[in-house]
């Protein structure tokens, strides 16, 4: 290796590896992802038939008749015993590890214990992972999660890569100013500077309906308040549900307004793996079916609205 | 033709913008860490009582806190001291996380900077100093002329190692909403949804800066060092 001791040379080597290796790992990737067998396959428990076969001979108890929950993947989740669903763990109202009670709450959480529920005639056959929102749809196709229930925006892109029930929410996106600003709608944008989080539907969003705008784009919505708080940022902009919540926890709620008729619509859906088909109407018939029955509404009433102060009925 | 990262090499301007910021917001603060890291260093190295203890809890501050912590207290803080750190020069705009972007990487990086000389003007025998004072030049003078000269070719090639540290920490500042390489990556990110090809193409860019400046130091380290260059220079001969 003589040419190595020269120490250029050698660098340029180190880095035409490093690319090299790059690529290779990619290239194993991209195969991975059409082999990989559902992880509960690989690791099935033994099937208890004291889960299996109640449920299998009548519906579980909050489960309509017409509601499909065996066959595909749902016999899968059923031999495992438990529903995986990946929630937000940070949102208030919608999906949050209560830091005192180490508890997750939220409209969310509790929404994917009905779905349980109606699977295994058990709320608590299920086990939570925790979704942010870049993970959201990796999850889905590395099979790490059954469904993704975490404020989750259906839009034609993520639909190429996986399938969305119906919405169960429908947010929209608005403007949190300070109480008499000159910024009263999306078009008083211009020039102005204006905080949401790095990645999020929020910075496309804004990017695309106010382009004039100067985007300072945080870690978190709690840093982005700080910014407008302290004045460096004229408005945070995000969906209404998390800019309400902002609002309630800043230590002079007066001080501050939300404005912009929602300037975007923002439903939000579960997120199953594509090819799934009987989980999907599984989904979607317990989702049509909490609407219908008053229990959507509890548990909006109980989690987002305190939290938020936004009445809300079900999404058509 | 479709191959790995094509979405990338499509989309490659979208990225520039980011690379220029951290372009600048490193060479800003590799001048600005330089000149406090040389002023820290010599007021360690005097007997002068209250200034050396300033210099003290300086370094010892900034070494020993995390430098995402810094930056985001810089970033919120000031503000709330009623400081608004933005201004127009010559028509372009340094924006708040320019600034404190700037200084918060120059004060982090200023501290390894202050040590290391200070280690380079110890290294610098003691006789050398003695003989200077005793032939009549001042403190000062002394410095200047005959022990930072010394120590600058000492110091070469960690500080090299530290400013490619620095390149690398400024990627903390897309926290602090500095539109850097990182804050384009996760811009990218959101438009392509292709993590895995967009942080190898961050990789690449961080590479293209940090590796040049790894060659360069290695350069200047047998340039600047006597002793080597003379056994480099009788080895061409022979």
């Amino acid at each position: 290796m003589k040419i190595l001791k020269n120490r250029t040379t050698y660098s340029a080597f180190v880095l035409i590896v490093a690319l090299l290796t790059t690529l290779l790992l990619s290239a194993c990737e991209a195969n991975s992802t059409n082999t990989v067998l559902p992880e509960a396959k690989a690791n099935t428990p033994p099937v208890s038939s004291t889960t299996a076969a109640p449920t299998l001979a009548s519906p579980a108890p909050g489960v309509k008749e017409g509601i499909p929950t065996t066959g595909g993947f749902l016999d899968t989740i059923k031999q495992r015993g438990k529903l995986v669903v990946g929630v937000k763990f940070d949102q208030p109202g919608f999906g949050l590890n209560d830091p005192i009670s180490n508890k997750l709450v939220g409209f969310e959480v509790d929404m994917a214990h009905e779905f349980a529920r109606g699977l295994f005639g058990n709320p608590d056959k299920i086990e939570f992972v925790e979704a942010v929102s870049a993970n959201r749809i990796p999850f889905l196709q590395e099979d790490k999660v059954d469904i993704v229930i975490a404020t989750f925006t259906i839009n034609e892109q993520r639909k190429q890569q996986i399938d969305f029930s119906d919405a169960y929410y429908v947010a929209q996106q608005k403007l949190l100013v300070k109480k008499g600003s000159s910024i009263k709608s999306v078009s008083d944008l211009a020039g102005k500077n204006v905080a949401t989080v790095q990645g999020s539907t929020s910075e496309k969003n804004l990017a695309e309906k106010a382009p004039q705008a100067k985007p300072l784009l945080f870690g978190k919505y709690s840093e982005a308040f700080v910014a407008l708080e302290n004045g460096q940022a004229e408005a945070v902009t995000t969906d209404d549900v998390i800019l309400s919540g902002l609002k309630l926890t800043s230590s002079n709620p007066a001080n501050y307004e939300i404005v912009g008729a929602g300037f975007t619509t923002e439903p939000y859906g579960i997120g199953v793996k594509k090819g799934r088909s009987e989980l999907l109407a599984y989904t979607n018939g317990t989702l049509a079916a909490m609407k219908t029955d008053g229990r959507w509404k509890d548990l909006y009433d109980k989690n987002v609205k305190p939290a938020t102060g936004i009445s809300a009925e079900p999404p058509r | 033709m479709d191959f790995f990262g094509k979405e990338i090499f499509e989309n490659l301007n979208l990225f520039w913008g980011g690379f220029l910021t951290t372009i600048w917001v490193s060479l800003f603060s590799a001048v600005v860490s330089l000149v406090i890291g040389l002023v820290v260093a010599c007021l360690r190295v005097t007997p002068s009582g209250g200034l050396k203890v300033m210099a003290i809890i300086y370094t010892e501050f900034f070494r020993n806190t995390p430098f995402l912590v810094q930056a985001l207290a810089l970033y919120f803080g000031l503000p709330k001291l009623g400081l608004q750190l933005q201004f127009d020069l010559f028509g372009l705009e340094f924006n708040q996380s320019f600034v404190v972007g700037t200084l918060a990487l120059s004060l982090y990086t200023g501290a390894y900077v202050a040590e290391t000389m200070r280690a380079g003007l110890l290294v610098v025998p003691s006789g050398q100093s003695e003989a200077a004072r005793s032939l009549g030049l001042s403190l000062v003078q002394t410095l200047r002329y005959v022990v930072i000269p010394q120590a600058i070719r000492l110091v070469i090639p960690p500080l090299g190692n530290l400013y490619i540290a620095m390149i690398k920490n400024s990627a903390i500042l897309s926290s602090i909403a500095l539109v850097d390489l990182m804050s384009r990556a996760a811009f990218v990110n959101n438009r392509l949804d292709r993590t895995f090809e967009v942080y190898t193409a961050v990789i690449v860019f961080y590479l293209l800066l940090t590796l040049p400046l790894a060659w360069g130091v290695s350069y200047l380290e047998k340039k600047l060092n006597p002793l080597r260059a003379r056994t480099l220079r009788l080895r061409g001969a022979r």
